[in-house]
């Protein structure tokens, strides 16, 4: 038996005592949780499910009003969205993207966010903000010189230009998160080390690291979706030999209801790896979140 | 003389350097051209040093308000949607009887992680008046808006942002509801307090730095969409959903090609993000201190 | 009796025999430029930078044939159309060299040619091969779409008028005789009657989306209605005059009958829902036709008929638009993209083009009786080109081929849908866009 009223709990006082009977109160409960829970499922879930089953459906299948809630599948879709070689390219180079940025994002920025978290210097503060404020930045206005700039170097379409790129959003999110994780360590820890003889180095390679380990993995997961995903840079920078998949969807700028069958499945290639990646990889990816947000 | 400490700047220099090569000679070179007049695919040689008068023809410029304007709209409204059904949200998640939270939780990524240009064309389609899932089901309700409409389309890119981003906001406030003591509430409810008076008065308050962090992070991103809009709308019809972005976007690359006065708008957005982020981490830095 | 019968079968059979001749003789100068091509570039690629348009499809599905016969691996970056000039524009600026062919709209040729995005094709020309017949190209299309300062910049690949497609069953069964749209009011009038005739039905679809898509469904009526963009020979801007106001007056009370969503269409919606049966009239580009008649996608194949624009009051006039196919000047590939267009647009292939879904562009075609009985509308595409050289005698560009025209455009696609969408009325938007149009040339 459940009692709520003594319970101390936050959820008890939102629940209320509008109702005396016990027995109405667990049943009304019961409603609530699982209402609830089929308005989130279906506000949040369905949108995506959605598109995912529009990929594996034929034209027919597409149009049909009412919707087509049970059907057969069909590989259609993707076969045609493969056979177009060119889609396979836009795969693998926003993947070599995506390693490479958050990798080197990583190797930069945790020196930084040990320094941030461990030293005290007078510029601390400005160069926190500072590094907020580039990870503020829209990538729109960054865009600009980045073309200009890119164009005269001739580094443009290229996956090199993009990591690059992708750096000016990475680096100062993992500073952040890493700063975060890092102080959560205890200084005594180092300073035992430090007196046992370790350098400074040593301390952050052998003990800091290790320890953050969980936050490492946040952070990265994070920096990766965020990369995955990332549209700007990619649609000005790049023109066919360096293009990412959140590109395709200039192909389908103009709506034509020829073309859901393809637009769904280049849709649902593009964005399944980035929630399964997540969904696996869920803890860590909500420490991270909220662990940004709760420790700034 | 500043006494400075050698150490922390050999492990600072890497992200130093490599953030001062693509942060800021970029910006400084988009001061620049935002002080010249040239047409894209013109010789660079063609420019013209103009000074301020590019700032001052986009703040003349009646397309440049409506877009200010416009975009202050979208963030506000959607910022706004995001807390309310965040928190209801985080309040459901939080009550005890809900034992199936991970599926919960799950479920809530899913929008986060879809790539925003992607959610842009997909919802376009489930917003088609006449083949949409969405206006399949309001049919049962007995309305069918035309969402590409002028007078609907900035509702659906806003319907978008608030889609993706509302699992975010109600994570982010979960966690911080999660992280409460227990000892103002139970006072309170020795003290005869009720729910709502709970939550003005100790919830809400307990919670500011959270709010106010989830606020900024929202508010910046919606100040600086491109993604969704871009593939959802193009920014029309005519004007409708033409945000700050999709202006430079479209005085810069799309048929004008007037890159300085696209650098100046650019200009302008980035100042406003920079100073609002800044005030807001003075703000949150002065909270902290309080509780 | 027997023996005329016996010459008769001998002649035919010689007949026979010599066209085949000839026919063997033709694809066998085309194996020769082939195998000679194969062994010089056989192995390259080239990319090719389009829009999604019927004369594309169709020459994707010759492309395999071209792969085969050349060596030469074709790639395609197909997208928006307005978005492709975007795209052309900033790779040139980007200097990255990844287009060799790019698909030119008319109207974009004075910019590309000043901004050098594409190369003058004329000594490419010259050594054409003979079965190219560069002169079998309709006149109008060749001095209007692909001649920029008297060079040639682009060979049209697809020119195109517009003129008004139209239910036949529809008009039979409500007793309307389409003969009677003879004016720009009969056509108001027309869309009138059939709106909400049926469920789910509207009077007439066209563009209607900001920027160059509005810019072409309005000007439709621009010209018959005495009005312009600058006056004839000068640089005069006339857009805000009162026949061109009204001009755009009656686009938008026109669109009132229009389906919903009509703020947004490209060509591909406007065609799309007349495709789905939703309109009771269309009235767009030539070219499109094709996919009306298309029984695989679209539901009113068979059942439509065509007719050329209607006049007003200040006479007719028709669209002249279309596409080229150019160089690249950034383009590491020059040579092999020349072989592209040349069997592409050739004569030797138009048939073969036209057959997979293309827009005629050359006089043997349109003149050839196969086509014509294949092809309901192209009698009616002749008429249409026929008023379109009422303003290239004139001198007049359809639509202004400076090197400005895509500003100009965008200034008149913005304020166009700001008065399709109500935000403004006819006369100050367009007098705001008289006076963006005079800042551009100060």
């Amino acid at each position: 038996m459940r009692q709520k009223i003594q319970k101390r709990d936050n959820d008890t006082l939102l629940e209320g005592n509008l109702i005396t009977s016990k027995l109405e109160k667990r049943k009304l409960n019961l409603f609530i949780d699982i209402s609830g829970t089929i308005i989130i499922i279906f506000i949040f879930l369905f949108p995506f499910l959605w598109m995912v089953g529009m990929s594996f459906k034929d034209r027919i299948q597409t149009f049909q009003i009412p919707p087509a809630w049970f059907f057969k599948p069909t590989l259609e879709n993707y076969r045609d969205l493969f056979s177009r070689e060119i889609f396979g390219h836009y795969f693998v180079n926003s993947l070599l993207v995506v390693a490479f940025s958050v990798l080197i994002s990583l190797l930069i920025a945790a020196p930084a966010a040990y320094a941030l978290s461990r030293f005290n210097f007078k510029a601390k503060k400005d160069f926190s903000f500072w590094i907020l404020s580039v990870r503020m930045a829209p990538a729109i206005s960054v865009v600009i010189p980045y073309f200009l700039l890119g164009s005269l170097i001739g580094i443009l379409d290229t996956k090199f230009v993009l990591i690059l790129s992708y750096l000016t959003f990475n680096i100062p999110f993992a500073v952040w998160m890493l700063k975060g994780f890092i102080s959560e360590i205890p200084i005594e820890i180092e300073e035992a080390a430090m007196v046992d003889g370790y350098s400074r180095f040593e301390v952050f390679y052998k003990i800091i690291i290790p320890l953050t380990a969980t936050g490492f993995a946040a952070t990265s997961i994070l920096c990766i979706i965020q990369s995955w995903n990332e549209f700007t840079f990619a649609l000005f920078l790049t023109t066919t030999n360096a293009r990412t998949l959140p590109t395709i969807v200039t192909q389908f700028l103009t709506f034509q209801g020829v073309v859901w069958g393809e637009m769904s499945s280049a849709a649902t290639i593009t964005v399944l790896p980035a929630v399964i990646f997540a969904i696996l990889v869920r803890k860590h990816l909500i420490t991270g979140l909220t662990f940004g947000a709760l420790k700034e | 003389m500043r006494k400075s400490n050698k150490a922390p700047f050999i492990w600072l220099a890497p992200s130093l350097i490599v953030l001062f090569l693509i942060t800021i000679i970029p910006t400084l070179f988009l001061f620049y051209t935002s002080s010249v007049n040239w047409e894209l695919g013109l010789p660079w040689s063609d420019r013209t040093f103009v000074g301020l008068q590019n700032y001052l023809d986009i703040f003349r410029d009646f397309l440049f308000q409506q877009a200010v304007k416009r975009t202050i709209v979208y963030t506000v409204f959607s910022v706004s949607t995001e807390f309310v059904f965040g928190y209801i949200i985080a309040s459901f998640l939080s009550r005890k009887s809900v034992r199936w939270k991970g599926l919960l939780i799950g479920t809530l990524i899913i929008p986060m992680t879809v790539t925003p240009s992607i959610a842009g064309l997909i919802w376009r389609l489930y917003f088609n008046p006449n083949y949409g899932i969405i206006n399949y089901f309001l049919h049962f309700f007995k309305i069918a808006p035309d969402w590409y409409s002028y007078s609907l389309a900035m509702s659906s890119v806003i319907i978008v942002d608030v889609w993706q981003w509302t699992p975010f906001v109600a994570l982010i406030l979960f966690a911080g509801l999660s992280a409460l003591p227990s000892t103002p509430f139970e006072a309170a409810l020795v003290d005869g307090a009720s729910k709502l008076q709970i939550m003005r008065y100790i919830t809400l308050p307990l919670l500011k730095p959270i709010i106010l962090i989830a606020i900024l992070l929202r508010g910046m991103d919606a100040l600086k969409m491109f993604d969704v809009v871009f593939s959802l709308t193009g920014g029309g019809p005519a004007d409708a959903t033409e945000l700050l972005s999709m202006l430079v976007y479209r005085t810069g690359f799309y048929q004008t090609g007037m890159i300085g006065l696209a650098s100046a708008i650019a200009v302008v957005l980035l100042v406003v993000i920079i100073l609002i982020s800044q005030l807001f981490i003075k703000i949150l830095g002065e909270k902290r201190e309080e509780v | 009796m027997k023996k005329e019968r016996l010459i008769l079968s001998l002649i035919l059979i010689l007949l026979m025999l010599f066209s085949c001749v000839v026919s063997f003789a033709k694809t066998d100068e085309l194996q020769i430029w082939a195998d000679q091509v194969k062994k010089k570039m056989g192995g390259s690629k080239i990319t090719i930078a389009a829009a999604t348009h019927p004369s594309i499809e169709a020459f994707k599905k010759m492309t395999p044939q071209f792969e085969k016969l050349t060596g030469i691996k074709v790639a395609w970056d197909t997208m928006e159309e307005i978005y492709l000039h975007d795209k052309i524009l900033t790779e040139h600026v980007a200097r990255t060299g990844r287009y060799d062919v790019i698909m030119m709209d008319v109207c974009w040729i004075g910019e590309f040619a000043k901004k050098q995005v594409a190369i003058p094709l004329d000594t490419y020309l010259q050594k054409a091969p003979k079965w190219y017949n560069y002169d079998d190209i309709v006149p109008a299309y060749r001095k209007g779409l692909g001649v920029f300062n008297n060079k040639i910049y682009g060979i049209p690949s697809a020119g195109e008028s517009a003129f008004i497609a139209y239910r036949r069953d529809l008009f039979e069964k409500y007793g309307y005789n389409p003969n009677s749209i003879k004016t720009y009011d009969d056509l108001l009038a027309a869309a009138k009657f059939f709106n909400g005739k049926e469920d789910g039905l509207f009077g007439i679809s066209m563009r209607g989306r900001r920027g160059h898509h509005i810019v072409y469904g309005w000007f439709q009526t621009l010209y018959p209605m005495g009005g312009s963009v600058f006056a004839s020979g000068t640089n005069n801007v006339t857009i805000n005059s009162p026949e061109s106001i009204k001009s755009l007056e009656y686009f938008v009370d026109l669109m009132q009958y229009a389906p919903r969503g009509i703020e947004n269409f490209s060509h591909e919606e406007a065609t799309t829902t007349f495709m789905q049966g939703q309109a009771a009239m269309w009235f767009d580009a030539t070219a499109l036709a094709p996919w009306i008649e298309d029984e695989t996608k679209s539901i009113v194949a068979g059942k439509v008929g065509y007719m050329a624009p209607p006049t007003g009051p200040s006479g007719s006039a028709a669209a002249v638009a279309g596409w080229n196919l150019a160089i690249s000047s950034a383009s590491k590939n020059k040579d092999v993209a020349w072989k592209f267009i040349t069997y592409m647009t050739s004569q030797l292939t138009a048939a073969e083009y036209v057959e997979s879904g293309g827009v005629v562009t050359r006089t043997s075609i349109l003149n050839d009786k196969n086509f014509v009985s294949r092809y309901p509308y192209y009698p009616q595409i002749v008429e249409s080109l026929e008023m379109a050289n009422v303003l290239v005698d004139k001198g007049i560009d359809w639509r202004p081929r400076i090197p400005e025209w895509p500003r100009i455009g965008e200034i008149l696609g913005l304020n166009a849908s700001l008065v399709l969408t109500k935000q403004l009325n006819a006369k100050d938007a367009l007098n705001n866009a008289a006076r963006d149009i005079k800042a551009l040339f100060k």
